[in-house]
């Protein structure tokens, strides 16, 4: 079962990885093609084995529309902050505990929360996170939060305590 | 009008490129200059290709630069994560003048052990309050 998991997923790297090769070359390249995509997609099942979630399509979209939102702000946002004469900044580093469940969904918001506003991760140990804030004025744990929101429904997860 | 918007984004990616490369040399530590380089640079950069997309005005185009938008949103969290995390194990300085540290005091960089705070673990933050 597990062998079988795993070799579906070396699979779905050399598919996801080959078209994206297509995509970007027109095709060009292709002896090179064939030798880098499973090295790739092996090197891919090696460093992130074959995991069983499923992501949901509706959850996804509603998630990539607020990502793209939230990193059109964020660029914004820091944009602004660096032109101010005086480096309109108050930084601090906090740790917040995720309720999302270990692996992909905790990775993913740690990922995601790099790009949203005066947050930046800086690391992830078990179900803390550690993150850097820009400004901390800047309500964070309700930023947190929502983005967590997001993630959750893309895995299709209920948070635990949260209503 | 396609050429006016294509100058228009073009110039707006290359503003946040060059704003992100200012943050870069205004930001006084590492943790805050990945903050500008990774926020405004993937932003410069994802109007960059949005404009090469308007200009060429063709499907594959617009999936190339898809494909590269989504490669950068993708890539540039993670390079800042890992850098930023490198950074705070390799105990690189952080600015003096910062509002919080939690990790203050709890960090041992010989071990990379955090140690939770005695106060920590108060109830679960971000409940809706009634």
């Amino acid at each position: 079962m597990s062998a079988w998991w795993q070799l579906r997923g070396f699979a779905g790297w050399c598919v996801l990885l080959g078209l994206l090769w297509w995509l970007l070359t027109d095709g060009a390249g292709l002896g090179f093609a064939l030798l880098l995509v499973p090295a790739c997609a092996l090197a891919g099942c090696l460093l992130a084995p074959a995991t069983r979630w499923r992501l949901r399509p509706v959850a996804l979209t509603h998630f990539a529309v607020f990502f793209l939102w939230q990193s059109l702000r964020a660029g914004l946002d820091v944009a602004l902050r660096i032109l101010h004469p005086r480096l309109r900044v108050a930084p601090g580093l906090c740790e917040i505990e995720l309720r999302l469940p270990a692996g992909q969904p905790r990775r993913l918001l740690a990922q995601t929360l790099s790009l949203l506003p005066g947050t930046l991760s800086v690391r992830l140990d078990g179900p803390e996170l550690l993150l850097h804030v820009l400004d901390q004025e800047q309500d964070v744990v309700v930023e947190v939060r929502r983005a967590e929101r997001y993630v959750a429904a893309v895995y299709g997860v209920v948070l635990e305590g949260a209503s | 009008m396609s050429e006016l918007i294509t100058a228009l984004l073009l110039l707006t990616g290359a503003l946040f490129m060059l704003l992100a490369a200012l943050g870069l040399l205004r930001m006084p530590d590492l943790l805050m200059r990945m903050h500008a380089t990774t926020k405004a640079g993937a932003l410069g950069s994802g109007l960059i290709m949005l404009a090469v997309a308007v200009f060429y005005r063709d499907a594959g185009v617009l999936t190339q630069a898809f494909v590269v938008v989504v490669f950068i949103m993708l890539t540039a969290p993670v390079a800042a994560h890992i850098i930023g995390r490198a950074g705070y194990f390799v105990g690189v300085p952080l600015w003096p003048n910062m509002v919080r540290d939690e990790l203050r005091g709890r960090y041992d960089p010989d071990t990379h052990v955090l140690e939770s705070p005695p106060e920590y673990r108060p109830e679960p933050e971000g409940e809706p309050r009634q």
